[in-house]
């Protein structure tokens, strides 16, 4: 059954519902992190586990639901939803650990958790797909480019070569100093006689 | 010498974030030309996230091999957060309906959760 793609409220519309979303899959992490934990696989050896499920959930949700999926990727409230869970996950693992609270949402474990991969994951997705969606890259829009496929590349590099972290990076930079910075100027500069 | 870089980079990030968050008061409660203050205030805070940004890279770039790749100090920590809390601020000034009145308020009541949490959980 396809979701609805309109209506006077929809989901991509909704901040709050989508929060409450973004902690009901967290949480679902947090139940399949536990599920392979109780079958002896700790810290690196969930991480094929992880992966396999995130591209099974990802390729069934395209397939089933490709439209809605975009819209809710390419949504400026979904981004401001996915700050906010973030904001919330890095405040939660701080005070858990300033306070002594329970281990699993210290701050080590929180940014190690699956649960928190899978927001990264989630968040990856969203910038790739508004990469996707500002085609065609002009000049103009390099900088809009860099600044999205940027964190992907960071989380891929977590994953497998460090170069890739490096060059995540250096994209986001330049991407934002073009973003902000250099495109003002260069149409300051067009829009001179 | 890589973390005195980092935390330079991140207090002139949050300085900046501060500025826009002064500037986002006075264009919110003061007189005149609150449109131009908020140009102003959106402008220092990409700054800030451009920095902040830059102070989260040598933790990405040069991680401790026996402390993994993930910040498990306080600064690093609030330094990923006051990330965040500036990508949240600039991507509330690009939804319809936040511009204006809401997203210079989402400014400042940003720079007060990264002073709340500096605060509270140091």
């Amino acid at each position: 059954m396809r979701a609805p793609e309109t209506g006077p409220n929809p989901f991509h519309e909704h901040i709050p519902l989508q929060v409450l979303a973004m902690a009901g899959w967290a949480g679902l992490w947090m139940l399949f992190e536990a599920l392979l934990s109780g079958h002896g696989l700790e810290g690196r050896r969930q991480l094929g586990p992880f992966l396999a499920v995130l591209a099974a959930a990802g390729a069934a949700a395209a397939l089933a639901v490709p439209g809605w999926l975009f819209r809710l990727l390419t949504s400026v409230r979904f981004a401001l939803a996915q700050g906010g869970v973030l904001i919330a996950a890095v405040l939660l693992s701080m005070a858990a650990e300033r306070w002594n609270g329970p281990a699993p949402v210290q701050g080590p474990q929180v940014f190690r958790s699956l649960w928190f991969c899978s927001l990264l994951a989630v968040l990856a997705a969203s910038t790739l797909a508004v990469a996707w969606k500002r085609r065609p890259y002009t000049p103009a829009r390099l900088g809009f480019l860099l600044v999205h496929v940027a964190p992907s590349l960071v989380l891929l590099g977590l994953l497998c070569a460090r170069w890739l972290i490096q060059a995540g990076f250096a994209s986001l930079l330049l991407g934002c100093a073009w973003m902000f910075y250099l495109k003002p100027v260069l149409k300051r500069r067009e829009a001179r006689p | 010498m890589t973390g005195s870089i980092q935390a330079a980079l991140r207090v002139a990030g949050f300085a900046c974030v501060t500025t826009g968050a002064l500037l986002a008061a006075k264009a919110l409660w003061g007189r005149p030309s609150p449109r131009n203050l908020e140009g102003w205030s959106l402008h220092c805070t990409r700054a800030g996230f451009l920095l902040l940004g830059g102070a989260l890279v040598p933790w990405l770039w040069r991680p401790e091999p026996d402390r993994g790749l993930w910040p498990l100090d306080f600064q690093r920590q609030w330094g990923l957060l006051c990330w965040l809390i500036v990508f949240a601020v600039l991507h509330v000034h690009r939804v319809k309906g936040f511009k204006g009145r809401p997203a210079l308020a989402a400014g400042i009541a940003g720079w007060a959760l990264a002073a709340g949490a500096w605060l509270a959980l140091r």
